[in-house]
């Protein structure tokens, strides 16, 4: 049975299609039919027409017109995937939310002006029950391959319950503090990290322990400490829409 | 009756856009509108404030196509402003990473974006293009994974490859991960020879389209080029004008020359060369500014010159122009793994007040990055200016021309296979509208 696959690009980079399309032939060897893609298909309407049993979706809400467009969309689709890590939290497009020119954006003419930024940039699950969670930024190919597989073929989507740490194979004492020597982290402008030993023991921020695994720790192996992008573990298993008194205050925020 | 016909939402392009013309009681074209839709996500004001170490890796965020060139290019303008030199490896690494990612950013434009539209006429979806020509899509397939994994082999990651910092980079490349490169670089010729073929055959059916359609006049900016594809070194940058006169100017210089003009429709700024003024002064970067004078030598770009001449003004002449670039690159990328690499990789950047601006050519054409520092190392102000916001007047001049087209002759009316037909040659230019809105957020003040 192929599955109907709806692909939608909210506020983010595009990135996340472009991990899309890494996991290649699988993707296009049977099993899945593109119904909506802003980047594989020429016409697209803002309205998904077809039936559409996976919506993925990449971004976060930055305009108005995202979350109509979601409002819209949510009662023809059967399960959404929420791809990278602006869809899951928020992402980089959320960090506009802590400067000036975003703060008390309160939005007007909003009705006018489909296209004006949101009020509050947030991910998606504020306005559609997401069913799965892929952080990233982008999630990594095979990740994302194996879970549209699973959906596809019913499984159980794979879980990861460990940190990049745990994939990590620098060498280390496992005394890693928690408060950097000297009271300052050393950043990546003085020498390059020793490529063989923990970044933290050496004294620069690394991620990688709180961090969300499943990406084989590969900016480490290139010398690069981990900047957290899968996401913060905790979060892993309480995946969840925003509660009550969440959207009450996104709310509040609107008004 | 006058009339206004709107494209919502172009397919086919990153970002999103929308296309407004404006059609008179005769149903004769008037004006055309570009609009940018996608509001900035105010890279420059998160920057702000912000340790300038962070600022590489978030720079790369403004674009998941042309990732390595913003972060390539934010090291670069930090170096400048710390008067910071950095080792002769660590640039060939650069260098590296813009390569792969240019090519991969090109097999994807070319088949994916669009190839469809140059081979299959009409609406089409990716399916469409499995069914007629599959070759040409596993080409495309097979070339984009080459370039993505080289970049994963020298970043360790495929999209977002940001192991450039200021002062050097992280890694270097092994003996085992030099050969896994050239392996690749070796599996590259079936599919480039199946591209090959293709844009003959699209040249060869569509001279007097490619040739002609949505063609405007605008001068061209690009790094000078040699015998080889430079995508890095922005000493001297390369303004060509309209009459073939040429000038040499700095990355600053640059800066100095161009004025952004706002347009109260779109999220993104016009720019133009501020003594021409906003009509004359429009300029296009990218692959044709860059093929202009280059002197490379491969079949591609010996048959672009022997279609388009010397020098062209053509707009879809920029898709032809990708696939001679995707042999420089991989040429390109023997080149440097020729030359050799050694483990001399990173300098100690000492942050210092001062500004610097710099230039590398990112996929769709030159990227200007300007910071300013303080002592700390806290950047105060941060500026962006992407290939694709160089190209808003230019696209919208296109669009016009197009439209006057297609449309003229339609009184008024417009049908799918039109509108389809008009966002070909917006897709010429490989629009990135996150990057192009990657600028200070504004407010737009009309909305069609």
């Amino acid at each position: 049975m192929a599955v109907n696959v709806s692909t939608i690009q909210l506020g983010g980079c595009s990135g996340c299609h472009v991990s899309l399309l890494d996991v290649g032939k699988a993707i296009f060897a049977g099993g899945i039919n593109v119904v909506h893609s802003y980047l594989l298909m020429d016409k697209v309407t803002d309205t998904i027409e077809a039936e559409t049993d996976l919506l993925i979706i990449e971004g976060a809400i930055l305009t108005n017109k995202d979350e109509s467009l979601l409002r819209q969309m949510a009662p023809h689709v059967k399960k959404v995937l929420a791809l990278g890590s602006c869809a899951c939290f928020g992402g980089i497009a959320c960090l506009g939310n802590l400067k000036s020119p975003f703060k008390g954006n309160k939005g007007n003419n909003l009705k006018e002006h489909g296209h004006k930024l949101h009020p509050l940039i947030c991910s998606p699950k504020a306005f559609i029950d997401i069913d799965f969670f892929v952080p990233g930024c982008p999630p990594p190919a095979d990740i994302i391959r194996d879970t549209i597989l699973a959906l596809i073929e019913g499984r159980p989507v794979p879980e990861i319950a460990h940190t990049v740490c745990d994939e990590c194979v620098r060498e280390r004492n496992y005394k890693a503090p928690s408060i950097p020597p000297g009271g300052k982290w050393k950043t990546l402008l003085e020498e390059a990290p020793d490529p063989k030993k923990c970044f933290l023991e050496q004294g620069y921020l690394c991620l990688g322990r709180q961090t969300i695994g499943g990406c084989n720790a590969g900016c480490i192996k290139a010398n690069m400490s981990c900047e957290g992008c899968r996401g913060p573990i905790f979060l892993y298993r309480n995946f969840r829409k925003f509660s009550d008194k969440e959207k009450g205050e996104i709310l509040k925020c609107l008004k | 009756m006058s009339k206004i016909i709107t494209i919502e939402n172009v397919a086919r392009i990153e970002g999103h856009a929308s296309i407004a013309i404006y059609v008179d009681k005769y149903g004769k074209v008037e004006k055309a509108e570009y609009i940018a839709t996608e509001p900035s996500r105010g890279f420059d004001t998160i920057f702000k404030g912000k340790h300038a170490s962070e600022v590489p890796g978030l720079a790369a965020r403004i674009c998941g196509i042309c990732y390595a060139a913003h972060n390539i290019c934010a090291c670069k303008a930090l170096e400048y402003a710390w008067e910071t030199n950095i080792p002769d490896s660590a640039k060939k690494i650069r260098e590296l990473l813009l390569l792969a990612n240019t090519l991969s950013s090109h097999a994807l434009h070319t088949v994916f974006l669009a190839g469809p539209g140059l081979l299959i006429d009409g609406v089409n979806t990716i399916t469409d293009l499995q069914k007629k020509y599959p070759d040409f899509l596993e080409a495309g397939i097979e070339l984009r994974m080459i370039g993505q994994q080289i970049g994963e082999i020298i970043a360790g990651r495929k999209v977002h490859t940001i192991i450039s910092v200021p002062g050097g980079v992280l890694k270097t490349l092994n003996q085992e991960e030099i050969d896994k490169i050239l392996t690749l670089l070796d599996a590259t010729t079936k599919s480039m020879k199946t591209i090959e073929e293709y844009t003959y055959r699209i040249i060869n059916e569509k001279k007097d389209f490619l040739l002609s359609y949505g063609k405007i006049e605008t001068n061209f900016l690009a790094i000078k080029q040699s015998k080889k594809l430079e995508l890095y070194n922005d000493d001297s940058m390369e303004l060509l004008m309209k009459d073939e006169t040429k000038e040499y100017l700095s990355s600053s210089e640059v800066l100095e020359r161009i004025t952004e003009e706002e347009k109260e429709y779109s999220y993104i700024r016009h720019p133009y060369i501020t003594s021409m003024g906003p009509n004359n002064g429009q300029f296009r970067v990218g692959p044709v500014a860059r093929i202009q004078n280059a002197k490379w030598d491969n079949n591609v770009f010996h048959k672009f010159k022997e279609t388009f001449g010397t020098f062209t003004q053509s707009a879809m002449s920029y898709d032809i122009s990708r696939v001679a670039e995707m042999f420089e690159c991989i040429k390109g990328m023997r080149d440097i793994i020729a030359s050799g690499l050694d483990k001399d990789i990173k300098n100690v950047a000492y942050p210092k007040d001062g500004i610097g601006v710099a230039i590398v050519e990112a996929p769709r054409g030159a990227l200007l990055h300007q910071y300013e520092t303080d002592n700390e190392g806290i950047v105060k102000k941060a500026r962006v200016i992407a290939p694709t916001t160089f190209h808003q007047g230019s696209i919208e001049r296109s669009t016009f021309e197009s439209a006057r087209e297609v449309l003229d002759s339609k009184k008024g009316d417009c049908s799918d296979e039109d509108k389809v037909k008009i966002e070909q040659v917006i897709r010429a230019y490989d629009p990135c509208m996150s990057c192009g809105g990657a600028t200070q957020l504004r407010i737009i003040k009309r909305q069609i």
